[in-house]
Order: C-alpha cells, then sequence, then structure tokens
C-alpha cells in the first residue's frame, strides 16, 4: 500500500480512459465516502464528443483534484490555508480559510468547491433522516461551511491503509492508485509504457494524475 | 451538418458576482479621486483637490464592506494579508491597507488638523504610489486566475487602472459641481474636460485591445462574444459610458459648451461611473471556467442540471 513506507511517496493516479465507460461509480463512491452535499463533486464524470456525423465518438473522463505539484490554487491562496502534505496531495486547513474562492478561480480543472450553506438533497421542510443527519455532521467537521473543499485522495481513508474510494469502486479498473516516484509501481510502469499524459500541461501546473489514451 | 452549432459553452462562473464588481469598481473610483485629487493640489486646482481626497476614502471603506460581505468566513479576513509572496489577494490587502490609512490622514489634514506642506506632500506622493498599486491590483487580482481564461489577460491591470483614473475624476468632478465652491472649475473646466476625454479615449482603446485579444484565443473566445452581445456591456458601457461622455468632454473641452459646462460635465461624469460599474460587472459575469482537453476530445465542466425527478434528486455527472 503507498503511503506505508519509509520514504514519503509522491502519490498519484493514472486513469485509464480505454477501460473508463463513464458509469459514474466514482462520484457515487466519492460521495458516499466524502458525504459531499449537493452540487460539490470532488470526483466527476465529464462527457465529450469529437467527429462529424455520422462519425462521431463519445468519451468520458473521470476527473478529481489532479494534487498538481506546483498548484495554482496554493499560489493564489491568500491565508496560507491551501498547502501541500510531505506525499504531494493538496489539502485545505479549514481553520484559515476565508472563503475567498481566489482558489477557485484560479484552479484550471475546475475541482475547487464551497458550500455556503449545507443543503439536503431532499425538498426543504422534509425532516432529515439518519443518514442525513449524520452525513451534515460529517460534513460540517471534516469540511465546513463557508470555506474552500477539495479531493485529497481520501486522507482518512489513506491512513487507514486503504485506497482512495473512487479507485477502490471502480468496475473497470481504470483507475489505478500509488506511487509516482517508484518506477517500479504500477501507476509508474503505466504511465511509462502507455504514453500517460496529464490534462492541459500547458498551465503549468504539473498535476499528478494522468492519463492513458484513449485507443 | 454543421456541428458548431452543437458545441457547448463552457460553464460560467457564478461565485464572483456584483459583490465583487462593486468592490473592484469602488476600489478604482477610490484611488482614482485621490490621484485626481492628489495631482489637482500640485497644479493648484482647490476645489478638484479638496473633493478628489475626500472622495476616496469613504469609496474605499464601503467597497471593502462589499468584499468581506462576500467572504465564506469575514471574521477571519485579519488572515488575508499573510502570503503576499505569491497571492495578489494578500499583496492587494497591504495596497488596500496602507492606501486608506495615508487617505484617511489626508482627509484628517484637509478637513481638521492643519498640517504642513511638506507633509501633506509626502502623503500625495506615497498615496499616489499605493492608488495606482491598488488600481493595478484589482486587474492583476483577475489576471493572476488560472481558472477563468477570459480574466487571464496582461491587459486586465492597464484596462482597470484606466477605468479607475477615469470614474476616479468623474467623481470627482460630479462632487465639486455639487459640492463645490462656485463657480464651477472656474477657468479649468476645459482643461479637466480635455484630461476626462483622454482618458475615456484610452479607456475605450483598451476595452477594445482587451476583447480583441480574448477572441483571438479558442478558450477565451465564447467569453468574448458573450460580452459583445451583453446589452448592458454594449449600450451601458461602451455606449454611454464611454462614447457619449467622451463626445460631451470633447464638446466641452473644446470651448464650445458656454452656460452648460457645468452640466454637461456632470452629465458625461455620472456616465463615466456608470460604464465603469458595467465594466467590472460585464468582466467578472462573462468569466468562463476552462475546457479540458484528453485525447483529441474537449471535456466542459457544465451548469447543474435542472432536477428532473420530483424529489428533486440531481443527476450526477457533467456538472
Amino acid at each position: 500500500m503507498p503511503g506505508v513506507g519509509t520514504k514519503t511517496p509522491r502519490l498519484g493516479m493514472v486513469i485509464d480512459l480505454k477501460r473508463c465507460y463513464g458509469c459514474y461509480a466514482c462520484v457515487t463512491a466519492c460521495k458516499t465516502e466524502n458525504f459531499t452535499p449537493p452540487g460539490v463533486f470532488w470526483a466527476r464524470v465529464l462527457k465529450g464528443e469529437t467527429g462529424e456525423y455520422p462519425n462521431t465518438v463519445r468519451q468520458a473522463l473521470p476527473v478529481l483534484c489532479f494534487q498538481c505539484e506546483d498548484p495554482s490554487c496554493m499560489t493564489v491562496c491568500p491565508t496560507g490555508a491551501t498547502y501541500q502534505e510531505d506525499d504531494g496531495v493538496v489539502r485545505v486547513d479549514r481553520n484559515k480559510c476565508i472563503g475567498c474562492n481566489y482558489c477557485k478561480m484560479a484552479c484550471p480543472y475546475g475541482a475547487r468547491y464551497m458550500v455556503e450553506k449545507w443543503e439536503s438533497y431532499f425538498p426543504d421542510g422534509l425532516p432529515l433522516s439518519e443518514y442525513e443527519e449524520y452525513a451534515k455532521n460529517r460534513w460540517e467537521e471534516k469540511s465546513g461551511v463557508g470555506v474552500s473543499t477539495k479531493c485529497d485522495f481520501c486522507f482518512e481513508r489513506r491512513e487507514n491503509g486503504m485506497e482512495p474510494a473512487c479507485v477502490r469502486a471502480c468496475p473497470a479498473n481504470a483507475r489505478i492508485f500509488g506511487d509516482l516516484d517508484d518506477p517500479d509501481s504500477e501507476p509508474s510502469i503505466l504511465i511509462r509504457d502507455n504514453g500517460g499524459y496529464v490534462l492541459n500541461p500547458e498551465h503549468g501546473n504539473k498535476p499528478k494524475v494522468y492519463y492513458l489514451p484513449t485507443r | 451538418m454543421d456541428t458548431k452549432n452543437f458545441r457547448k459553452k463552457a460553464l460560467l462562473q457564478k461565485d464572483w458576482h456584483w459583490e465583487i464588481a462593486i468592490y473592484l469598481f469602488l476600489g478604482g473610483v477610490g484611488a482614482g479621486a485621490y490621484v485626481t485629487g492628489a495631482i489637482s493640489s500640485f497644479l493648484g486646482w482647490t476645489d478638484m483637490a479638496r473633493w478628489g481626497v475626500l472622495v476616496s476614502f469613504p469609496a474605499l471603506a464601503i467597497g471593502l464592506l462589499f468584499l468581506v460581505a462576500h467572504l465564506g468566513n469575514p471574521l477571519r479576513t485579519y488572515l488575508a494579508a499573510s502570503k503576499a509572496g505569491t497571492s495578489w489577494i494578500s499583496r492587494g490587502v497591504i495596497f488596500f491597507s496602507v492606501f486608506m490609512l495615508v487617505a484617511i490622514i489626508h482627509i484628517i489634514g484637509t478637513l481638521w488638523v492643519e498640517l504642513s506642506g511638506t507633509i501633506v506632500l509626502a502623503l500625495s506622493v506615497i498615496g499616489i504610489i499605493f492608488a495606482l498599486g491598488t488600481m493595478v491590483y484589482t486587474g492583476a487580482l483577475l489576471s493572476a486566475s488560472k481558472g477563468i481564461p477570459f480574466w487571464r489577460s496582461g491587459i486586465m491591470p492597464i484596462l482597470f487602472m484606466f477605468s479607475a483614473l477615469a470614474t476616479g475624476l468623474a467623481a470627482t468632478v460630479v462632487f465639486v459641481y455639487f459640492f463645490g465652491s462656485t463657480p464651477f472649475l472656474a477657468g479649468i473646466a476645459p482643461v479637466v474636460a480635455l484630461i476626462a476625454a483622454a482618458l475615456i479615449l484610452g479607456e475605450a482603446v483598451v476595452v477594445l485591445f482587451f476583447l480583441h485579444a480574448a477572441y483571438r484565443l479558442p478558450e477565451s473566445r465564447d467569453s468574448a462574444v458573450t460580452a459583445t452581445k451583453k446589452g448592458s456591456f454594449i449600450v451601458g458601457d461602451v455606449l454611454l459610458g464611454l462614447l457619449v461622455p467622451l463626445a460631451l468632454m470633447l464638446y466641452v473641452g473644446f470651448g464650445n459648451a458656454g452656460g452648460n459646462t457645468g452640466t454637461l460635465m456632470v452629465i458625461a461624469g455620472i456616465l463615466v461611473i456608470i460604464g465603469g460599474l458595467l465594466l467590472r460587472y460585464m468582466v467578472l459575469s462573462v468569466g468562463m471556467i476552462t475546457t479540458m482537453y484528453a485525447s483529441g476530445f474537449e471535456f466542459k465542466l457544465q451548469n447543474k442540471p435542472e432536477p428532473k425527478s420530483p424529489i428533486g434528486l440531481v443527476p450526477p455527472g457533467n456538472v
């Protein structure tokens, strides 16, 4: 398991676009794990199209926070609330965040979310169910309201020696999580052998989530 | 088949809206008015000098209230200056605070306490420097946002600087007209009108360059096109906020206005001020989040779909 070794790993992920068929399992797994309220999608699946009729192709693109090596959200953060762990995961200190949303404007991958007021998935006026009550409390104690939030590669799961929820849930094994510094780790091998690339390298953020080509 | 009609538009940013527009606008007005006042005092235009300085601090303070009100955690605002090395918000907090301090001292010196000429001169010079810093900051704040290609333009600070100077001068003229000593701008009205005309013309040229540059870049083209289709921008800012006041100021400047000088300049001034606010609002409201590219596909973040199910569940994905 990455993160349990003598040397600090450089955590990253590989997403194989050949394998992803856009089932949104990662989205729901992330929601179940992190109790994100409506409108907050730390893990997300985008759909894109290319080609001219009738020769068109549709492709799913699962995205999450890419835990960039030079994160622009951290650069613009005025309080230092956004910081990088030793393993390269970018996190938010909820006690320092002033909720200015500058990180959201600075992230070229749209990975930031702020919740101004916790909302239920169900219409106003209905009493919260037990699960919702729990979800609300968890969200308010872990991520918070009025502060910026983001994916942290499931920090608590990793602390307990587990992989991030989206990786675990992927039925197609399209997500591979591991140490990018270790040349023998699965993600490193896949990136090297299959032409892994990062999205929009022109932003200069050096994301640590790599994609394998569609075909 | 024309595939272009099926191109999806990128997601409009919804987090910085009118509060931030008002803040950026009032910050510009305050800074511009202070620069107007300080330079007028060097030139011996007493009414302009007095009202320029008096307008600056209230404009900044009200703007700051709007900014703080939009924060998710207003009580922690004091932390915002911690990262001046990298963050434009931190730099802005420093510029803004020093500038507000200078402005309030200058106002106290204008209204209640007699300050010596040297102190006023020193205050003016420091004030002008930090006022210019504040103007540049309001633009640089946006141009440092990697997520919004439309804002990521080196022209942004120049655009906001021109707008700040024009709106600041306009605000000063309006206040002098209503509260200054009569006769209105005795003898200097044509000169002031010509300076205003030059600033408005400069702003108009920069707006044109800015939109053109945004249009030339594929990633910000949608934003630029949306901007040119916005009535509040084309009618409110370009026509009423730039072209009409430019014509009025030129008319006054070349000495044809006679008894109507004051009225025309105030109308032009008010139009410039409204135009400045609409410009900030336009820039913020048409900002779209970047598009991602993977293996020849284009992926855009989409607006949240309307809930389809009767119990209000939002389908996941494409959000």
